[in-house]
């Protein structure tokens, strides 16, 4: 790994492409969680990737790599957050009740799933949501970062985790009519 | 509270670090936001200092334009502040020159007219060629002798205007032109032949005779390697280009262009198990802000042929994109995003341009321009290498050039 770094710091390409097919897939699975759509994921991630590779000097080897890549990532995520609270979104993914035709019981969910329920939050829930549950800000770190009060994000993170309650006990509602008519199925075949 | 964390939980269980097979075609972007960055940082070097100096002598040229072309009122100005003015009346030609009392006690006038005098034999017949002319008295004489304006050809004598002449005495210095004034003659004297000649050469030495404002309308293709489709933009914008030699010239100027582009691909799947397609349609209003360096190559009779290279500096006034995929289920997902102000690329692009202009009169030529635009950086929102390639038409006027 470190050989990668240093090739990194000495702009070397190919170990560049080494440290990104490395990182690629946390790195996207962050920027999934914060960006509006797959398009601006992939973009998120690659400006955050340019911000690692332009200041990977600076990393210090004391301490993991993984989370002085995940906050660069995250911070850039965040920006462009702060961008995207402009952009007007036409379609709600929220309102879609296809969402749980599949779903399996909460405790089995997926990955692809879980990233749906979290898009079908608000920007403003969904942020908050990701930096405290998933990645571990505090609220008084979230409430600097986001410019807004303590107080505004926990009433978010409440209201994120109240919309992501009422979601997955359609998932469960959905999953027991399925597995009730399934049963139905199989008794009239007998 | 205890289902909350259960939620909170089950999202950082499930989120934290999933498995998303790697994407060659997001490496490749990713190559060229490097590539594009390091060309960023290497370019400075010699496109930054380019740039700097001949926008330093841009504005050294601005300035030395404003002072030249400047009427030297400050002197007609002085002398009105000074208390009692007679007007003179004897003279048709010069009945609306103030004649001011002199005294030696008269500090203003005192300290004006040596001024005055020390101004270049130019200066003097530009400030004549505008307009009524100061006529500057003698004390006994103010109401008395006829006062008659300075006739270039006075104005233009190096020892009528001499310092040492009348150092420390300007009363007689005056005096002494006033009567060399009546000597040479009046202003009968001077055809109206003559004096149209020595404005004639006069404009020719002015700096402001060179200047060329050029209006130019564009159509251009703006795109890049991953574009899909064509869609042309438009430019229009006023340049000015001033003479350096009789080969080189610089210019500048705004132009407003509306720059159109669509791009499109093949997103990783998030959800699905086959890549999503999406397109993205640009919509952009751009200030172009080009500083570029001409070389005459070809000059025909009535045609000119000259390359032109620079930078450009993008200032994007309003950036709309729409961006359009689908979901796993097929489902249209569109969404538009609208920025003000947001992006300015400063010398982020390079001119390159070949210019054919006619000569229609002294004062007007048209002329084609192919041209090329190539990014240095990222543009817009989504640091697209955008290029353009077009032909401006343009309208070159000399406003200040005086006929032959």
């Amino acid at each position: 790994m470190q050989e990668i770094i240093n090739g990194c710091i000495r702009k070397d390409r190919s170990s560049q492409y080494l440290l990104y097919k490395e990182f690629y897939g946390y790195g996207l699975g962050i920027c999934r969680r914060y960006a509006l759509n797959e398009f601006d994921a992939s973009d998120v991630l690659n400006d955050g990737f340019l911000k690692v590779f332009t200041h990977i000097d600076k990393y210090e080897t004391s301490k993991p790599f993984k989370t002085w890549f995940a906050k660069i990532i995250t911070n850039t995520a965040i920006d462009r957050y702060r961008l995207n609270l402009k952009f007007s979104q036409h379609d709600d993914i929220s309102g879609h009740e296809h969402l749980g035709q599949e779903a399996p019981v909460h405790a089995d969910l997926a990955y692809k799933e879980l990233l749906h329920l979290i898009h079908g939050l608000s920007p403003a829930y969904r942020v908050v949501f990701n930096l405290y549950a998933i990645d571990g800000y505090s609220h008084e770190e979230i409430a600097e970062l986001l410019n807004i009060s303590v107080g505004t994000s926990k009433s978010n993170l409440f209201k994120a985790r109240q919309k992501l309650q009422e979601r997955l006990s359609a998932y469960e509602r959905n999953a027991a009519q399925q597995q009730g008519k399934s049963l139905q199925q199989i008794n009239k075949h007998e | 509270m205890k289902k909350e964390n259960n939620i909170d939980q089950l999202f950082k269980k499930g989120m934290e670090d999933p498995e998303i097979p790697f994407n060659e075609l997001d490496w490749q972007k990713m190559a060229d936001k490097l590539e594009a960055n390091e060309a960023r940082r290497k370019t400075p070097f010699w496109i930054y200092t380019g740039a700097g100096i001949a926008a330093a002598l841009l504005v050294v040229l601005f300035l030395f334009l404003v002072n030249q072309n400047k009427p030297p009122i400050t002197q007609r100005k002085s002398v009105k502040a000074t208390p009692g003015p007679v007007i003179q009346k004897n003279y048709p030609e010069a009945q609306d020159h103030i004649v001011p009392p002199f005294s030696s006690n008269n500090a203003a006038l005192a300290h004006e007219k040596p001024r005055a005098t020390q101004q270049k034999p130019d200066a003097d017949l530009t400030m004549r060629a505008a307009g009524p002319m100061l006529t500057p008295a003698v004390p006994s004489r103010a109401s008395v002798a006829p006062r008659i304006p300075m006739l270039p050809e006075v104005a233009a004598s190096p020892l009528l205007f001499s310092k040492q002449e009348y150092r420390g005495q300007p009363e007689i210095a005056l005096a002494r032109k006033q009567s060399n004034a009546v000597k040479q003659g009046n202003i009968e004297e001077t055809t109206l032949r003559e004096r149209k000649q020595k404005l004639a050469v006069l404009d020719q030495g002015n700096t402001r005779g060179k200047l060329t404002f050029s209006l130019l309308a564009a159509p251009d293709i703006t795109d890049s390697k991953t574009s899909v489709g064509t869609k042309i933009s438009s430019n229009i914008g006023l340049l000015l280009t001033y003479p350096l030699s009789k080969k080189l010239s610089v210019s500048t100027g705004a132009i407003y262009a509306r720059k159109l582009y669509d791009y499109g691909g093949n997103a990783a799947p998030a959800y699905a198990k086959a890549a999503l397609p999406w397109s993205l349609n640009a919509d952009c209003f751009v200030i172009d802000v080009p500083l570029n360096v001409n070389y005459q190559v070809l000059k025909k009779k009535n045609y000119t042929v000259a390359v032109n290279s620079g930078v450009s500096s993008y200032f994007m006034l309003k950036e709309k994109y729409k961006f359009t995929g689908t979901d796993e289920a097929g489902k249209p997902l569109i969404n538009t995003l609208e920025l003000n102000n947001e992006n300015q690329h400063l010398l982020g692009i390079v001119n390159l341009s070949v210019s054919i202009e006619r000569s229609v009169s002294d004062k007007l030529s048209i002329g084609v321009q192919p041209f090329i635009k190539l990014p240095l950086t990222g543009i817009g929102y989504y640091d697209y290498n955008l290029r353009s390639r077009g032909v401006a038409v343009s309208l070159n006027i000399k406003p200040f050039r005086s006929k032959k």
